[in-house]
C-alpha cells in the first residue's frame, strides 16, 4: 500500500476485501489519533464518494467556552445552593 | 462493565474550561469521557446552578452551546430530579439539606457510588466514594 501525497490531498488504492472491509493506513490513523475501538463516521456523497471521519466527541472541542469566566467559588456554591432552596438553612 | 459517575456543577464548569488550569483529577475525567471510558451523570439540579452562574455573569449563549453539546454526547445522561429520587429519599432514615441529598440519591439511582465534587459531605453523611481534588 503506497501513499501518493498530492499538496494537502494524500491518495492511495486498495482492494475491498470480500466482505467490504478495508483499512485505514497506520499513517493516517497516527495522525487523525485514531485508536482501537474508537468510532468513525462514514458519509456516502452524491452516490459517489465515501467520506470517513474521526467521530469527535462533544468535550474534544477546543475552544474553551468558559475561559473567561471564573470557576465557582465556595461562596457562590452557597449562593447557587440557596437560589434553589431559599427556605433551608 | 463501563465505569459510571455522577459530577456536581463545579465539575461540570471544567469541561469547558481551560484544560491546563484544570485539577489533574478533572483533567483524568475529562480524558476518559472523551475516550468513552465512563458515563457521567449530571443532575439537572447541578445543571441549574451552573446556569445561576452564567446568567450573573451574562454568559447565558455559552451555556447554550455547552448544554447542546452534553445532550449530544452518548455518555452523558442528564439526569431529571423526580419521582424516583423521592422515592430513594423516603429510605433515609434522616432529612438533610435537600440539594445534597437529591444529587447523592441521583447516584443511588444509577447505581454508582461514584462523584466527582469537593464536597465532602457525599463522603461524610452519604457514604459515596468522594473523588475530589
Amino acid at each position: 500500500m503506497t501513499i501518493e501525497k498530492m499538496q494537502m490531498t494524500e491518495k492511495i488504492t486498495q482492494k475491498v476485501s470480500s466482505n467490504g472491509r478495508i483499512v485505514i493506513p497506520k499513517e493516517w490513523r497516527d495522525k487523525l489519533a485514531i485508536k482501537d475501538k474508537n468510532e468513525v463516521e462514514m458519509e456516502l456523497k452524491d452516490n459517489k464518494t465515501i467520506l470517513i471521519k474521526k467521530k469527535i466527541h462533544p468535550l474534544e472541542i477546543e475552544d474553551n467556552l468558559f475561559e473567561d469566566i471564573t470557576p465557582f467559588t465556595q461562596e457562590e456554591l452557597d449562593q447557587a445552593k440557596k437560589s434553589l432552596f431559599p427556605s433551608e438553612e | 462493565m463501563i465505569e459510571k459517575a455522577v459530577i456536581d456543577a463545579q465539575v461540570l464548569f471544567y469541561f469547558h474550561y481551560d484544560y491546563q488550569k484544570i485539577p489533574p483529577i478533572l483533567q483524568q475525567l475529562k480524558k476518559k469521557v472523551i475516550n468513552g471510558e465512563i458515563t457521567v451523570i449530571l443532575p439537572t439540579i447541578a445543571i441549574a446552578e451552573l446556569l445561576w452562574k452564567m446568567r450573573r455573569v451574562g454568559k447565558t449563549r455559552v451555556f447554550k452551546e455547552a448544554l447542546n453539546r452534553w445532550e449530544s454526547s452518548e455518555n452523558i445522561i442528564i439526569d431529571d430530579f423526580n419521582l424516583e429520587i423521592i422515592k430513594l429519599m423516603l429510605k433515609n432514615a434522616k432529612s438533610h439539606e435537600l440539594h445534597d441529598e437529591i444529587i447523592a440519591m441521583t447516584c443511588k439511582k444509577h447505581e454508582t457510588d461514584i462523584i466527582y465534587s469537593k464536597d465532602k459531605k457525599f463522603k461524610e453523611i452519604f457514604n459515596l466514594q468522594l473523588r475530589s481534588w
